[in-house]
């Protein structure tokens, strides 16, 4: 079962991995997703406050698809990738997958 | 990133209307192609950025081992490896030794788990069971989940498993390292993840980093070897320097030991050939006679391999004055006159009316013409002719000595003023035993002037041998 805090963690990797492709709107369309709230001065920090984190994290991820296209479903999934978090697949958001 | 992101979703903000959906979608379209291009550009600054840590690391450092573990410290940074492994080809051994690892404390006690020290661990180049020797021969990349496939036969499975569940190992990949067809070795990476888990940045920057490796490894190993060889070098240079000190004191030394009492016997049969002694046949006369001339020969040779020493150790003093070189020439026309009318041979010396002064040691200078005069009588056969001249050529006066004696044959021309070099027999003969060291003493002294020495030559017409001094004006 994953943990609200490895769900914080992927968001955290997306959101930063946003960020090198479209700098500042990635944290801008972050903070529009209902229950997240990012900034990143000095560094980037991240809060969830929802009930449903998975269901937070898939919001943050369509947000990004809505604007971008499906290429950014691609980096979200390589972020995925790149971050050493321990996620079984059962686990991957289905967008994700 | 590009402006437009921002005006594009103001545009959205302001114009939720359906009549704009043509152009909402229009616009969407756009940012997507724009946004594919950012990514495309993120991967490739990513690429470059971890090439230009590599590429600032090796060409700021020295050594291969130093490189090489900059190399593993930086791709593991970088592409958060669990760790990486550079292997080295030691062509002497033939064997692939670990050049560098990624220092972790994890990595570091997992892999005691070997046995024996990491530098001590050798590979056959032989050793097909080990994938890295396969990953060489075959000159392509190798991928494994099991890193006994990598230690073989350095540890076994045992270790392996270990290794792999401290540091998370579960997969290797394994890269040939050539350049210019010379295998290096391999770069090991292990990844704490399958290689289809891999990011599309971190496949391509690893494409990217396999060349960059290879050729930081090579100049590395080119300036180890560069380095060492300047060491050897500056090594043989300074036992060459010594040796030549040494020879040049024996030389002295063995020069006045030997000076001294061939002086003394000369002296005595000077006196003894005089009457000082008592009167002596003419048997006696004849054999002490020879005995003078040898020992003169003899004392003659020694102080040439004496100027030789002083020559060779730079303790020549050149004591210069300015002087007329016709003066001097005409002075030395009237002692060579006398010998060279005993030989039957026609001198003379062909010069304008004035030639500028030289500033030059004129004793050295002396000893050249005469030197050279000497040799033109000594090659010259009776009724032949010996002609010196003396002209201004810009700011150098030339002077030859030029005989109609045997000539010299065109083979040996290149053995004129050498060290110890000697001529065709038939003209060692008439020489004498010369030592082969005058020439080369008088260039010397030629050259030391600023001028230069040279000689022609046709076999059976003759020899002009001629030197030049600059003129005192031009010093």
């Amino acid at each position: 079962m994953i943990t609200n805090t490895t769900l914080k963690e992927i968001a955290k990797t997306i959101i930063l991995h946003q960020q090198m492709i479209i700098g500042p709107l990635a944290i801008e369309q972050a903070n529009k997703v209902p229950g997240i709230s990012v900034s990143d001065k000095p560094t980037l920090t991240l809060e969830i406050k929802t009930d449903d984190s998975r269901k937070t994290l898939d919001l943050l991820i369509k947000r990004y698809e809505e604007l971008f296209g499906k290429t950014s479903i691609e980096v979200c999934k390589d972020a995925l990738k790149e971050a050493r978090i321990q996620i079984s697949d059962k686990d991957i958001p289905e967008i994700l997958k | 990133m590009p402006k437009v992101f921002p005006a594009l979703l103001n545009f959205f903000k302001r114009s939720p209307e359906p009549h704009n959906s043509q152009r909402t979608e229009q616009l969407t379209k756009a940012n997507e192609a724009i946004y594919k291009q950012n990514v495309e550009l993120a991967i490739r600054n990513k690429t470059l950025s971890v090439l230009r840590n590599l590429s600032e690391i090796t060409m700021k450092t020295t050594g291969v081992q130093e490189v090489t573990q900059h190399i593993v410290d930086i791709i593991s940074h970088e592409l958060n490896l669990a760790g990486a492994l550079i292997c080295l080809v030691d062509p002497k051994a033939h064997v692939l030794k670990i050049g560098a690892i990624t220092q972790t404390p994890k990595i570091k006690d997992s892999f005691s788990q070997v046995g024996k020290p990491l530098d001590e661990v050798a590979i056959s180049l032989d050793d097909t069971s080990n994938l890295a020797i396969n990953a060489m021969n075959d000159k392509e990349q190798k991928i494994t989940g099991n890193l006994l496939d990598l230690l073989t036969p350095a540890a076994d499975q045992i270790a392996a498993d270990a290794i792999e569940r401290v540091t998370g190992i579960k997969t290797i990949i394994i890269y040939p390292l050539f350049f210019a067809e010379r295998a290096l070795g391999v770069l090991c990476l292990g990844l704490a993840k399958s290689v289809e888990d891999l990011s599309r940045t971190e496949k391509e920057t690893l494409h990217e980093v396999i060349n960059v490796v290879s050729i930081a490894i090579d100049r590395a190993e080119l300036m180890e070897n560069i380095n060492k060889t300047n060491k050897d070098l500056e090594k043989a240079n300074e036992k060459l320097e010594l040796l030549d000190k040494l020879k040049d004191e024996f030389v002295s030394v063995a020069s006045h030991e030997l000076r001294t009492p061939m002086t003394a016997i000369k002296s005595y049969v000077w006196l003894a050939l005089n009457g000082r002694g008592g009167s002596i046949d003419q048997k006696a006369r004849e054999y002490l006679i020879r005995v003078y001339n040898s020992i003169e020969r003899l004392i003659h040779l020694v102080n040439e391999m004496l100027d030789i020493s002083r020559i060779e150790s730079g303790r020549v003093t050149l004591n210069r004055t300015q002087f007329d070189m016709k003066k001097l020439i005409d002075d030395a026309m009237r002692e060579f006159q006398a010998k060279a009318t005993e030989l039957y041979l026609s001198l003379s010396f062909e010069c304008p009316e004035a030639l500028p002064s030289v500033y030059a040691d004129r004793e050295k200078i002396y000893q050249v013409l005469e030197n050279l005069v000497g040799n033109a009588c000594k090659f010259t056969n009776s009724g032949g002719r010996i002609t010196i001249t003396a002209k201004v050529v810009g700011d150098i006066i030339e002077v030859s000595v030029a005989d109609t004696g045997k000539g010299i044959k065109k083979e040996d021309m290149s053995k004129l003023f050498v060290k110890f070099s000697r001529l065709e027999h038939s003209l060692v003969t008439i020489a004498g035993s010369g030592s082969g060291l005058g020439l080369y003493i008088f260039r010397q002294y030629v050259e030391l002037h600023g001028g230069k020495i040279w000689a022609t030559s046709e076999e059976g017409k003759g020899s002009v041998f001629t030197f030049t001094l600059p003129v005192a004006k031009a010093i």
